[in-house]
């Protein structure tokens, strides 16, 4: 098997995480940025890349997704723009900020604290939906 | 609606561009807090995490890296993905969604806690 096969199936594979990553997207309004991540870090550790521009890559690969996923929830649900304008200035802001802000502060104890609030807002949720059934 | 309600949109926008990723958080309030459906409530967090990506991409665009075919099959796979899961989501029950969220924010805190121990490890 020579490196241009090899390549193309690693490309093929890639892409159907891709799918599976827009499928999570779709479904469920969040999550596929997570898998995206993990395909480009993993693409640009292979290519010899430097992983750090696997976020700034992820954002070019999620935002077509989310978009697509936005316009489908929006044909989908009545009203769902108008519904959530009061938060987009809010959003956008928060967004800048937070580019802006990338970099210059560490984020451990943040990613950590967020870890854990999902960890247990997912276990109570989930528990709360099987009571509830 | 909850003044708290915008707050969290500003909070978890700056954490979304700053790369930590809200998890769906909002959605979380949104569904909680303010009593809306499971499916409105996905619809807005993506409505929320677009305008802050943007925001985000706007201050930071000189860094942003287009890698030409990979990058272009990725986007168009994920969005192909997103047709299909969008349209999932639209013939699932709210609770059939919001078990399935709450097994996918559950995991995001767990692979976000051991990424982050990693990287600490590693610096």
């Amino acid at each position: 098997m020579n490196d241009k096969t090899n390549d193309h199936r690693v490309y093929a594979f890639a892409s159907m995480l891709a799918v599976l990553a827009g499928f999570i997207n779709g479904a469920l309004g969040t999550g596929g940025g997570i898998i995206m991540l993990f395909i480009i870090r993993y693409l640009a550790k292979r290519e010899g890349r430097d992983e750090r521009d696997a976020f700034a890559r992820t954002v070019l690969t999620v935002m077509p997704m989310s978009l697509v996923s936005a316009v489908m929830y929006c044909i989908n649900t009545q009203g769902l723009f108008s519904m959530s304008a009061k938060y987009l200035p809010f959003a956008f802001l928060g967004g800048a900020a937070g580019g802006f802000l990338t970099g210059r502060i560490k984020t451990t104890a943040l990613s950590y604290i967020m870890g854990a609030v999902l960890i247990l807002s997912g276990l109570v949720m989930g528990v709360r939906e099987l009571c509830i059934f | 609606m909850h003044i708290l309600t915008f707050f969290l949109a500003l909070v978890l926008s700056v954490l979304s561009g700053m790369g930590v990723g809200s998890g769906g958080l909002f959605t979380l309030w949104l569904t909680l807090v303010e009593g809306q459906r499971q499916m409105i409530s996905q619809g807005i967090n993506l409505l929320v995490y677009l305008f802050s990506a943007s925001g985000s991409v706007c201050v930071n665009f000189s860094r942003l890296a287009f890698d030409g075919k990979g990058t272009l099959a990725m986007a168009f796979s994920g969005a192909l993905g997103c047709i299909i899961g969008s349209l999932f989501a639209k013939g699932a029950s709210d609770g059939t969604l919001r078990i399935c969220f709450a097994l996918l924010i559950t995991l995001s805190g767990i692979v976000t806690v051991i990424k982050t121990a990693k990287n600490k490890g590693q610096t």
